[in-house]
């Protein structure tokens, strides 16, 4: 498997060899390989409020807490309908059902007027604070939900963003030096190297599954899917089923939904599934949230079996002076050169790659370590048993999940029943590199009769 | 490395053509320890004759051979007066009651005793001396006719070549801070003062490390070879691992300097001087083998396999759980969830049990007490929760020259060593040592040299003669050396070129080194 190595600490009057430049070159490789990862668009659906009933969850999902990833970030937007509602933000234990500490994250009372939109800030939210309770490493239930008027169907209540934690662990990514061939070097200037891999390993980022949804359309114009990704580069990998019940209707993919760059990336009335990628086009902010949507026009069965965004080598934004450089391998006995541009691997490039991996890997802009909430794949107004899927590419070694009658299935014909969550046991987990050909970078699903939680993580 | 002479005049003496040999013999009879040595038995006085040798392990092999040690021994023949005063008996008489010694050296007490040997030169009325072991003493032959004894001191590694450890699982631990945990470790005097401990960092990162019972010299040699370096106690008694890059290394200290000759011989200094290309120490095929390892998922890693484990009402009892991989993050072992226990009529009792686990990497001590005072117990679930580190199948590293095959046909070395984790560090090994010994290195062997006491084996001398054309610097590969009273004190040299070994002696040192292609500048090692 694809591996990062931590370099140990380097010393003054210490010999530096082939192996200790080669494992900062391969981890250099490793972390730009993962900055340039597929990315899947959050799944923020809401469900639609129904008559006759007086409250309504509008999203429900788990998240991963992890004791060095304790700020969260959200943003929901709400509008009462009929009358006013009071909006509910709430982290519950791995059972779903108990609420952890004192009363909500978020609570609103918001009219009838304009959508009012509630988030996290520009520091996030201390859970530990906010709830009064100390968040041990694990999984928890996020729920965004409301009290409302009974006839009320129209109000709404959805995120407009995938709500997540960060990083608030106790390392820092260092300023990489300038390396000048003539001057006499330094063990800050390896350690910064090396203290930096470290920090990017902390930050690995976690890997959620993308959650599919499935309908079978009723209606002129029906979301099948709805969800956010950060903007950046310039394609959008789709896996998409259709099938017409009727002629003309149609299936649209549609990026930056209600935004000023709205694009249709795919529209098509050929049934069958559709596994390609399109390319955004347009003037988007890189680092912003971009809403993508998926529909069936005049009703119609589609399935969104996956929708992975990533950057194009070349692709960088083109605001960023340091572009990637692949260095060669060390040769024993070369000299070592800091700064001379004909050297394929000089050191220099040590540090313009680390400033090139940090951006893409880490910044607030991209999406570095953010542990996302992930709901659960629905499907409406299906007959029969299926329920829509988990979808992830194999990254790391280590599946966390919450399912009941989970399936992992890869391959041809390759399957492995998952473990049911309980009442004490509220995940399993899963050795990936047990499965033989799940390879590295495999795409696989995970069905079952229910689908709470997936996702892999270092 | 070279011993210091600091603060004395030693390096004078040494080639002065008239000196005064001084040496000193002393044993820590009343377990004083190392670092009290002013507390122990001068036992000077009786000394009849000394002699020894300091020598790398397969020092066939040019003195950076890696992974291997160097000992260093001494045999100390003495007197064995009879004791005067209230004492009648011999003085190093272990059977004899009466001697002065008697409860220190008696039923073989003698044996393990710390003893230092040094010898030197006298400085006016001075006496100036360099250690020449320090260690312990292995082994006793009394002389009832010539009224002697004789006594054999080995450097300190004799006390722990049996030591055993079983430890947790380290992970990215640098060669140095694991060799500091084996040195630790040590059962007869453990070494974690610095003052005894003098460690290069490595050469490459270790990913996971453990002990499992393991024998814990011959780990610090496997840490070594991992390193391309070697691990030996000095002179003076303290722990040196040394990577492979020391030898290209300078130190600030210039008797530690291996960079810096020591020594200069020249024809008036030995006897006789043997040049020879020992094939011996040619090697044109290394193979390393390597195996990555990674660790897997929570899981159950040891369920009880016996039938039943019975614990008395009130009492408890420890239990081993051998695991089938090293592990770590072992789960809380609950009573009721882990460990179950009923008694014998099937009424279930976990509740009256509290277990306590000690974790080691690949094993776990269970105390298991039964706190029901009427019913024995009989466990019937015993299963322990944590991540094993798993490994991958092993991977080969394979390099060969083959001209140098051509040349000496094929002479393979194989390495096979549980801390080598990846291909980057197998290739390092692997080129590092077809390097060295895809030719034969040049070897002289001095005779009759005039002793130069601080010399340790790895260091770098000079030797100049015309007649044959040598005039290179070499590593000192052993030492012989002898004296007694009246007689010279001499030794004998197994030398190896030092240009044989390493091609270059501009390796980029970090704080040194200038980076680019001008004044300054080196080259990338390993």
């Amino acid at each position: 498997m694809p591996s990062y190595t931590q370099p140990q600490t380097f010393e003054t009057g210490q010999v530096v060899g082939r192996a200790q430049l080669d494992i900062l070159r391969d981890n250099d490789e490793f972390w730009h390989g993962m900055a340039y990862r597929w990315q899947p668009v959050l799944n923020t659906m809401s469900s639609d409020p129904l008559a006759g009933q007086t409250t309504l969850t509008a999203w429900s999902g788990y998240i991963w807490i992890a004791s060095d990833a304790q700020r969260f970030w959200y943003e929901y937007t709400a509008q009462g309908g009929s009358a006013s509602i009071t909006t509910y933000l709430t982290l519950y234990q791995g059972d779903g059902t108990t609420a952890v500490g004192s009363g909500n994250i978020k609570q609103a009372a918001v009219g009838t007027g304009a959508a009012v939109t509630y988030n996290a800030g520009t520091t996030g939210v201390d859970l530990a604070s906010t709830l009064g309770t100390t968040i041990s490493a694990g999984l928890y239930c996020l729920k965004l939900r409301c009290a409302k008027d009974t006839n009320d169907d129209t109000m709404t209540l959805r995120f407009t963003y995938p709500p997540h934690m960060s990083y608030t662990g106790s390392l820092t990514y260092t300023s990489p030096p300038t390396v000048t061939d003539g001057n006499v070097s330094s063990a800050g200037h390896f350690n910064a190297w090396r203290n930096n891999d470290v920090y990017f390993a902390t930050n690995s980022p976690r890997q959620p599954a993308f959650a599919g949804n499935d309908v079978d359309a009723k209606v002129a114009t029906t979301t099948i899917f709805d969800g956010y990704r950060l903007h950046f580069g310039s394609r959008l990998y789709y896996s998409v089923a259709f099938k017409q019940n009727i002629a003309g209707e149609k299936l649209k993919i549609i990026y930056d939904y209600g935004g000023t760059g709205e694009q249709t990336l795919l529209e098509t009335g050929t049934t069958g599934t559709h596994t390609s990628y399109a390319t955004i086009t347009g003037t988007h902010t890189w680092g912003t949230w971009k809403r993508v949507i998926v529909q069936l026009l005049n009703g119609g069965d589609g399935t969104v079996n996956y929708l992975y965004a990533h950057p194009q080598i070349g692709d960088e934004d083109s605001t960023d002076p340091k572009t990637y450089t692949i260095m060669e391998e060390f040769s024993v006995d070369q000299y070592l050169f800091g700064s001379s541009t004909g050297s394929s691997n000089r050191l220099q490039l040590f540090s313009d790659n680390d400033r090139h991996i940090f951006k893409y890997l880490c910044t607030s802009a991209y999406v570095g370590r953010r542990d996302f909430a992930t709901r659960s794949p629905s499907y409406t107004n299906l007959a029969g048993t299926d329920s829509g899927e988990f979808r992830l590419v194999r990254r790391y070694d280590t599946l966390y999940y919450r399912t009941a009658g989970g399936i992992l299935e890869w391959g041809d014909d390759q399957s492995q029943s998952l473990t049911d969550y309980t009442t004490t046991d509220h995940y399993q987990t899963l050795d990936l590199a047990g499965l033989t050909g799940l390879h590295y970078g495999t795409v696989y699903k995970i069905t079952g009769s229910e689908l709470l939680y997936a996702a892999e993580m270092p | 490395m070279a011993q210091s002479t600091t603060g004395t005049s030693l390096v004078t003496n040494t080639a002065a053509s008239t000196r005064k040999i001084a040496y000193r013999v002393r044993f820590d009879y009343a377990d004083a320890g190392f670092g009290n040595e002013s507390s122990w038995t001068d036992e000077s006085a009786y000394v009849k004759s000394i002699e020894g040798s300091l020598q790398a392990t397969d020092w066939r092999k040019p003195i950076a051979a890696v992974g291997k040690s160097v000992t260093d021994d001494c045999v100390v023949t003495m007197r064995n007066p009879e004791c005067t005063g209230s004492y009648s008996g011999l003085r190093f008489s272990a059977t004899n009651a009466d001697g002065s010694l008697y409860s220190y050296i008696r039923d073989g007490r003698f044996l393990g005793i710390r003893a230092i040997a040094e010898i030197g030169f006298y400085d006016g009325a001075t006496a100036e001396y360099t250690r020449q072991v320090t260690g312990y003493v292995t082994d006793v032959t009394e002389s009832y006719k010539q009224k002697s004894v004789r006594v054999t001191i080995k450097d300190r590694s004799s006390a722990c070549l049996q030591s055993r450890h079983t430890s947790g699982v380290y992970q990215n631990y640098s060669a140095s801070q694991y060799a500091g945990i084996l040195a630790a470790a040590l059962d007869r005097d453990p070494i974690s003062s610095s003052t005894y401990q003098r460690f290069d960092p490595g050469l490459t990162p270790l990913k996971y490390t453990w002990l499992d019972d393991d024998l814990l010299w011959q780990e610090m040699g496997l840490l070594a070879e991992s390193q391309l370096g070697r691990v030996y106690f000095d002179k003076d008694g303290a722990l040196v691992f040394e990577d492979g890059a020391h030898f290209v290394r300078s130190q600030s200290t210039s008797g530690d300097d291996p960079t810096e000759s020591q020594y200069t011989f020249t024809v008036a200094d030995f006897a006789a001087l043997n040049p020879q290309f020992d094939k011996q120490s040619v090697y044109n095929h290394i193979m390393v083998e390597y195996q990555p390892r990674y660790l897997a998922q929570s899981q159950v890693v040891y369920a009880l396999s016996e039938d039943q484990l019975v614990i008395p009402p009130s009492t408890s009892k420890t239990f081993t759980c051998e695991l089938r991989y090293p592990c770590q993050d072992m789960s809380t072992l609950v009573a009721g969830t882990g460990l179950l226990a009923t008694t014998a009529g099937g009424v279930d009792i976990s509740s009256s049990f509290t277990p306590t686990v000690t974790e080691y990497a690949q094993k776990c001590d269970v105390v298991i007490a039964n706190g029901n005072t009427q019913f024995t117990a009989y466990v019937t679930k015993l299963e322990l929760v944590g991540r094993p580190l798993l490994s991958d199948q092993p991977s080969k590293y394979e390099v060969e020259d083959e001209t140098s095959i051509a040349r000496h046909g094929r002479r393979t070395w194989p390495v096979n060593n549980p801390y080598v984790f990846s291909h980057r560090q197998a290739q390092q090994i692997g080129d590092f040592l077809l390097q060295r010994f895809k030719e034969p290195v040049l070897r002289v062997a001095l005779k009759g040299v005039r002793g130069v006491p601080y010399l340790e084996a790895g260091d770098r001398v000079t030797l100049v003669d015309a007649l044959t054309g040598i005039n290179y610097d070499w590593f000192v590969g052993r030492i012989t050396w002898k004296w007694n009273p009246g007689d010279n004190y001499l030794m004998d040299l197994d030398l190896m070129r030092c240009s044989d070994l390493f091609t270059y002696t501009n390796y980029f040192v970090i704080g040194t080194s200038r980076y680019g292609n001008s004044t300054g500048k080196g080259r990338v090692f390993w």
